[in-house]
């Protein structure tokens, strides 16, 4: 051990004790036996602290809580993805007793509206999934937005082709009017698509192979179609310089209203 | 200190398999085997019952959604939780106060102990480190605890201490040297 060593010697109990290292410290460990083994001391030291804490009982009602949870994730997970397929054919099939013809024409309406259905079915569940990927995904990134009545939260991994951003509080719009999502890469705004939002509340995976790029996000009204560029006054806008890690609250709240919307 | 056994050790092996298949009854298990000692420590950084509730219920749904990323060779299946339960306490304990969040590693590089080490068991060690920390002087503890059970940094500990930031570095590494030393027999392999 040198003075090097001894320099980090803090350090080194405060990354163990919770603290992120910094870079030097992290270079250091790269090379030096002893800190390594310094720091399997400090870290035994914090454990043995987290598994000699003072018991308390938990409400006796929480392991029946946490099970049903996971039962709600596990039937959301194996849920079909439509069940309305059987009434449709057997509409067609008796519509086809009436007249082959109108069965002909009657199907292929149809066929395009169950087309449409499942592609809107797989795309919702397809946002479904990619939302819960990313808000487990190992590396999540969060930041949090506001506005003068909404907030929100915007949150993506760079190992993830997608971000999501949710909010809530939105005043209600004036007629022909919609919410659009604006992402900006330093002076460059590209839309992010229409923000959609029932009760104030909204939210909307946007694809982007490099999601972590963004410098800011701002939502606006616009006039119903979107604008190419941001004409309306922001409703909400956060930068994303700093990110964080979402709260227990947070994170629950952003998927009970993505699973409330599925 | 309970020795390690092949049984305990093939215990969080079966568990950990029954986890991996997202099975609910091994999560009934996760929970009736660490539930109190999860709540104890995210009771012990949020001092609410109603916050320690929501994150311990974080802890477990996330854990057992995320049961690949447990690496068996890193360290205990009880290590893993504790360690991801006190870092969700104290995040959500330091949003709830409005301050900065102090930047914390990912899961995948959470520190904690090697498989070599004892599983630490939380019923036979309790006293044993409850008195290790009052065997400090007062100084000492108060940094470790500043630091590790209100999730503050060095310079908000010297801040509300009141003294120089190398006053805390001097008693955080004091103290730790020290209670490493109090609980040799119980932590150190090496």
């Amino acid at each position: 051990m040198n003075n090097s060593c001894e320099q980090f010697g803090p350090e080194l109990a405060a990354y163990a004790l919770g603290e992120s290292p910094s870079p030097e410290l992290r270079q250091h460990l790269a090379t030096c036996a002893d800190c390594q083994s310094r720091l399997r001391g400090d870290v035994r030291v914090g454990q043995a602290l987290l598994a000699g804490v003072p018991a308390v009982e938990p409400a006796v009602n929480l392991r029946a809580k946490i099970l049903a949870a996971a039962e709600r994730e596990t039937r959301l997970a194996q849920r079909p993805i439509s069940r309305r397929r059987p009434v449709w054919r057997w509409a067609a099939q008796g519509a086809a007793a009436v007249a082959f013809l109108a069965l002909f024409g009657w199907n292929v309406v149809l066929q395009g509206q169950l087309n449409q259905q499942r592609t809107e079915v797989s795309a919702s569940r397809a946002n479904w999934q990619t939302m819960a990927s990313l808000l487990n995904a190992e590396k999540l990134v969060w930041y949090p937005l506001a506005g003068q009545a909404a907030r929100g939260h915007f949150w993506t991994s760079p190992e993830q082709a997608a971000a999501c951003l949710m909010v809530e509080g939105l005043p209600p719009l004036p007629d022909g009017q919609v919410y659009q999502i604006w992402l900006e890469r330093g002076q460059e705004a590209t839309s992010g698509g229409i923000l959609v939002a029932a009760n104030g509340k909204g939210w909307k995976v946007i694809r982007d192979d490099n999601p972590t790029s963004y410098t800011s996000i701002m939502v606006t009204t616009e006039p119903a179609g979107g604008s190419s560029t941001p004409t309306g006054q922001p409703v909400l806008a956060g930068t994303l310089a700093q990110a964080s890690a979402p709260t227990p609250n947070e994170w629950l709240r952003a998927k009970a209203m993505i699973l409330a919307d599925f | 200190m309970k020795p390690v056994t092949a049984a305990s050790l093939s215990d969080d092996a079966a568990l950990v398999a029954l986890l991996r298949a997202q099975s609910i009854e091994g999560l009934a298990q996760l929970y009736d085997r660490f539930g109190r000692v999860v709540y104890s420590v995210a009771f012990r950084v949020v001092q609410d019952h109603g916050t320690a509730e929501e994150v311990t219920q974080d802890v477990f749904l996330r854990c057992w959604r995320s049961i690949d990323r447990f690496e068996p060779g890193r360290g205990s299946l009880v290590a893993w939780l504790l360690t991801i339960a006190h870092r969700r306490a104290i995040d959500e304990l330091r949003s709830r106060r409005g301050r900065e969040w102090r930047q914390t590693l990912p899961d995948d590089q959470l520190l904690f102990v090697d498989a070599g080490c004892p599983p630490l068991d939380e019923a036979l060690i309790r006293d044993d480190v409850q008195g290790a920390l009052h065997g400090l002087p007062t100084a000492q503890r108060e940094v470790i605890e500043l630091i590790f059970w209100l999730g503050m940094t060095r310079k908000e500990a010297s801040e509300r201490l009141q003294v120089p930031i190398g006053t805390v570095n001097s008693r955080l590494r004091l103290g730790m040297d020290r209670l490493r030393d109090l609980l040799r027999y119980i932590i150190d392999d090496e």
